[in-house]
């Protein structure tokens, strides 16, 4: 590796490409592309980079189409095991495209742990788990938390290890959409949101660093304490109530990516991580509210 | 003289307690059904005694066995237990 500054990982990109260590993945990535360096660089602490040695998980690139697009209305594509698994994006949507595509490996490839979709952070090795469909409001919730002083583990997969039932962390950044970014710029005035992005799919987009802290104990793992759906309602005052456990069960199998696939395997593990929970559900429109509410739940041992 | 019904859980059903309800889950089909506690105490007594158990012969009232009986169907409609055929 030549260095973790955007002008070293551009040049490791280009070349030989480079290891991306997030939790318990290893992620080999290629890319010529400069937008790519530096948001790698801006969102990642330097420990998360390796040489492009070894045994990796996933092994993806980004590169430019062939043809007209490389230069009217330039595109890029994601490319993963040298499969082009998505359509070609917007050029200026390549580092967005990153972040999405790494998600697709893990939660398209990975079946050695249990996968929700699902923010998770911790406190004090406990994890609060917070599903829910894209557009409920749960990495805005997410991003505010870490900002708080909980640790990040994921904003948006769930890892459960089949072993032990705990948490695992990604240390991958905090995807924020549209009103977001500006809403956690006015909330955690120091966060690190990286180049924001226009016009995609999602709207625009931009990343949160994860704290450093977070991202350097994200291979360590948190037992399952607290299970909370949240839901933003623009106006609505804040509501933490007690939901069933059997209505906790089936709504966060209705977020699991691999349940199916895992079969009883799963079903057992989802009843032990819903029984060794409290599970909650989370109305607000008011962060700090939210924020506070959460931050002063206790584990019931 | 009617032989008593026998019962035997599916061996691709597990079920767990979960809040105040029983959670069967088929392994064969991937169904998750959601029972009373009721029912996952059937289950439990089947699949403890599924040599002797018979509902009718078991239970201390006609409606109790009744109850039973009904619950029995539900599971069986599931395919989380099946009859066993006197042979």
């Amino acid at each position: 590796m030549t260095a973790t500054t955007a002008n070293g990982l551009a040049a490791d990109l280009a070349g030989p490409g480079l290891t991306l260590v997030t939790g318990p993945f290893r992620s080999r990535i290629r890319a010529r592309l400069a937008t790519v360096a530096a948001g790698l660089a801006s969102l990642y602490p330097p420990d998360a980079f390796e040489p492009a040695t070894g045994f990796a998980d996933f092994h993806v690139a980004l590169d430019r189409p062939v043809g007209a697009r490389r230069w009217y209305r330039p595109q890029v594509r994601f490319r993963f095991d040298g499969r082009e698994v998505f359509r070609p994006l917007p050029r200026p949507q390549a580092y967005p495209m990153l972040e999405w595509g790494l998600n697709w490996c893990v939660t398209t490839q990975i079946n050695h742990y249990l996968l929700f979709h699902a923010a998770v952070l911790a406190r004090a090795g406990r994890a609060l788990i917070l599903p829910g469909e894209p557009g409920v409001g749960k990495s805005t919730l997410c991003a505010a938390l870490a900002s708080r002083g909980w640790e990040l583990l994921s904003d948006e997969i769930a890892l459960v290890a089949l072993d032990t039932g705990h948490l695992h962390g990604l240390g991958r950044p905090v995807s924020l959409k549209n009103a977001a970014i500006d809403v956690i710029r006015r909330f955690a005035p120091d966060a690190v949101i990286g180049a924001t992005c226009h016009d995609t799919l999602k709207g625009t987009v931009a990343h949160l660093r994860a704290p450093r802290r977070g991202a350097l104990q994200a291979a360590d793992a948190a037992c399952p304490t607290w299970l909370v759906f949240p839901r933003f309602i623009p106006g609505a005052p804040t509501r933490l109530q007690t939901e069933t456990r059997e209505r906790g069960f089936f709504r966060l199998v209705d977020n699991a990516f691999n349940f199916t696939t895992l079969g009883t395997l799963a079903f057992e593990r989802t009843t032990d991580l819903v029984n060794r929970s409290t599970c909650l559900d989370l109305t607000y429109s008011d962060l700090e509210e939210a924020v506070g509410r959460l931050g002063s739940l206790r584990a019931v041992d | 003289m009617a032989v008593p019904q026998r019962w035997i859980v599916d061996p691709r059903v597990v079920w767990c307690r979960v809040g105040g309800s029983v959670l069967a889950y088929h392994g064969g089909s991937g169904d998750t059904h959601l029972l009373t506690a009721s029912a996952g105490e059937l289950l439990a007594r089947i699949d403890a005694d599924a040599d002797r158990f018979a509902p009718v012969v078991d239970a201390a009232s006609a409606a109790e066995a009744a109850a039973m009986t009904e619950t029995l169907d539900a599971l069986a409609e599931a395919e989380l237990v099946h009859r066993v055929v006197p042979s």
